[in-house]
């Protein structure tokens, strides 16, 4: 069973490859097929793992009866797809938003902080002299209200500009590494897991 | 010499080279070293310190895309904890259909591998929708923010586990986290490591590799496994080399012949413009 | 009442938690919070087939008025309804679900995410040019970070994962916090906009 896993996973990698070549029926087969699945498990998974235990547990089980109340605010949300009633879905929109907006004033100081203070440190080394200096430059960068066409603003923003693009380039290194190892993890399941040619 | 027909190769001829080079170390592996960075140490190290018995948490927040870079951290991590005799709770908030799966096997195949129990020294709360809502509820009760179950429906109380972890506040030592990008460490340090002061380790695909460095500087994060690579130096700290490992002289080759199709693009660039340049 | 609703309910919210955050209303501001984020997890529990119902209803028009390409659209279809009742039928964890899932979804997805490779590739080859400065500071520092990372980098040219991590340490780091401090103030700005009714491209109305 499990080597018939390993050739059908084989077969669906090279399907998804196949579109290297140029866009082609399998590709589209696989691509579709694969949208289908992930929609039709979703569904299945919070049918099972969180609606049902929601409501069996929670709701009726504990007698939360206030519950009901979210779950209609949640509900609402399909009246997007009720003609001339669809204003109805913002109001579940509306929770989220306000949710999510209050949610990061509230708690993301917490973090953003710690990054204000860590870039204020002893200039003891050249290391924290050349942190200090970028990270000042980029902010310099970022301030379009002031205007910055001739002398230091414009030399000091020129460094910032310099500074993106070091750290540009080495996000380009990382990303470049990060997929090549998604190549590698595909490869090992062809010529390892399903041929056995590798080790 | 055309030094024009050097910019215009055919693309998928180079698809076809690199697919040759990264699968020829495979056939002979070179066996380069792979060097240990400070990061990774740091985060081997700040597990090792934990005491014997301690509850880990462990949050697999990925994808299918990116498993094959982080899969090999979780594996890393259950034998280093499994010896220490910690015990691992483990979440997975990016993906419902694949996150919690991935979680399950690959804590399973090292937990059977040590005789660890599931329920009793770990277990799989898997997915819960919205992860904000769900991480600030589980600190102060975990078993609400599960809604009461584990990754496969079952009723908490049936975990011996779960007896002792009621809150991440009173209850948990350390957060592991591997993500993708969103939820990732800023949700994490928001609601759950900053205010409960909390040590955060984990690694990352190493897309997200430079953009994580100043959360490592300012000390919110402990440390950090970068990708394959990272997963790979762990793999080497905690002495049982995996998929991680087995990667590296692949991606050495595939590094190499970026560079190459590089030079190559910019010469051919080059040459035609001084051509350009001389009629 | 059809627009002013929801923007008084955003600033409602967000003002709720904001203030059982920030003042000191002891057990019970702490209660009220966990609260209010049970009450967001179970909205979002109900609205999960807010997604299924836009998909099917997307491919059910491309199929009825038979649109270029509707065979894929059926496809589609059959696929969601077919692995619906399976995993339903056998359980999330059962045998053949977890098959199927693992053995097709799972690998076409890590496979088409992979395609990234060697689109990387193909954009060093085509796009990656020396054509000024700012382009070739770029590239050094890719290329350094490309070598550094890579255990043959430091087969060919020793001590350079130092220099590498230098790189993210230094430079990259200093970088990306002054990205993440300029996007920070950016994205309160963006909150507080929300708050107030100024941004409301969300109710469809423009801002």
């Amino acid at each position: 069973m499990e080597q018939f896993g390993n050739i059908v996973s084989s077969i669906c990698i090279l399907m998804a490859w196949s579109y290297l070549i140029k866009e082609n029926a399998v590709y589209n087969f696989a691509e579709h097929l694969l949208v289908g699945m992930a929609v039709g498990r979703g569904i299945a998974y919070t049918i099972e793992v969180q609606l049902q235990p929601r409501i069996v547990d929670g709701i009726i089980g504990q007698g939360r009866w206030s519950l009901i109340i979210p779950a209609i605010i949640g509900c609402l949300i399909y009246f997007r797809f009720v003609r001339g009633y669809e204003w109805v879905s913002r109001i579940c929109m509306a929770v989220w938003i306000g949710y999510g907006a209050g949610n990061f004033l509230a708690f993301n100081p917490a973090t953003y902080m710690p990054q204000i203070f860590d870039s204020f440190f002893k200039l003891d080394s050249i290391d924290n002299v050349i942190y200090f200096l970028v990270v000042i430059s980029i902010v310099w960068y970022f301030i379009f209200t002031v205007r910055k066409d001739s002398g230091f603003g414009q030399q000091f923003s020129m460094i910032g500009r310099y500074a993106l693009m070091i750290a540009f380039g080495s996000a380009y290194g990382s990303i470049t590494m990060a997929y090549l190892s998604l190549i590698i993890g595909q490869l090992q399941i062809i010529l390892r897991d399903t041929l056995h040619l590798v080790k | 010499m055309d030094w024009e027909k050097l910019q215009n190769i055919d693309i998928r001829i180079l698809y076809v080279i690199i697919l040759f080079c990264m699968a020829i170390p495979m056939f002979k592996p070179i066996g380069l070293p792979v060097a240990v960075s400070e990061n990774s140490r740091k985060v081997f190290q700040v597990i090792e310190d934990l005491p014997d018995g301690s509850v880990i948490w462990v949050s697999h927040d990925t994808g299918s895309g990116n498993a094959p870079e982080l899969n090999p951290m979780i594996s890393a991590l259950a034998r280093q904890a499994f010896r220490k005799n910690c015990k691992l709770v483990g979440t997975a908030f990016f993906s419902e259909t694949v996150g919690p799966t991935l979680l399950y096997d690959y804590i399973n195949e090292v937990a059977q591998e040590m005789g660890k129990e599931y329920g009793v020294d770990w277990i799989n709360l898997g997915y819960r929708i919205n992860a904000p809502a769900t991480l600030k509820i589980m600190v102060d009760d975990v078993w609400q923010g599960a809604g009461g179950v584990d990754w496969a429906g079952d009723p908490l109380d049936k975990f011996p586990l779960m007896q002792q972890v009621r809150s991440i506040r009173n209850d948990v030592d350390l957060l592991f986290v591997t993500t993708v990008g969103s939820p990732g460490y800023g949700d994490w340090m928001q609601y759950v490591a900053e205010p409960l002061n909390k040590p955060l380790t984990g690694g990352a695909s190493l897309t997200m590799y430079s953009g994580v460095q100043h959360y490592i500087r300012s000390g919110q994060l402990k440390g950090f496994l970068g990708g394959l690579r990272g997963a790979a130096e762990y793999e080497q700290l905690v002495d049982h080399p995996g998929q991680g490992l087995a990667g590296m002289d692949a991606q050495s080759m595939g590094h190499i012949t970026v560079l190459v199709f590089l030079l190559l693009g910019n010469i051919g660039y080059f040459m035609a413009r001084s051509k350009n340049g001389r009629q | 009442m059809k627009r002013q609703l929801p923007l008084i309910l955003v600033a409602v919210t967000a003002v709720f938690i904001m203030a059982m955050k920030f003042f000191n209303f002891g057990p019970f501001g702490a209660a009220a919070i966990t609260e209010a984020d049970i009450w967001i997890q179970v909205t979002y529990e109900f609205a999960f087939l807010l997604g299924a119902i836009n998909f099917t209803l997307l491919h059910y028009g491309n199929v009825s008025r038979q649109k270029p390409r509707w065979i894929y659209s059926a496809i589609a279809l059959v696929a969601m309804v077919l692995t619906c009742i399976i995993t339903l039928v056998d359980g999330v964890n059962g045998e053949i679900a977890v098959f199927l899932y693992e053995n097709i979804a799972n690998r076409i997805d890590s496979a088409i995410y992979a395609l990234l490779g060697f689109y990387v590739c193909s954009a060093a080859y085509r796009s990656f040019k020396l054509k000024n400065l700012e382009a070739g500071i770029l590239l050094v520092s890719a290329v350094l970070l490309m070598l550094a990372q890579a255990p043959i980098g430091d087969a060919i040219f020793p001590g350079i994962s130092k220099l590498g991590e230098w790189i993210l340490n230094v430079p990259n780091s200093a970088g990306m916090r002054g990205i993440r401090l300029g996007a920070g103030i950016g994205a309160y700005a963006a909150s507080i906009r929300v708050i107030l009714g100024l941004e409301r491209s969300w109710t469809g109305s423009g801002s």
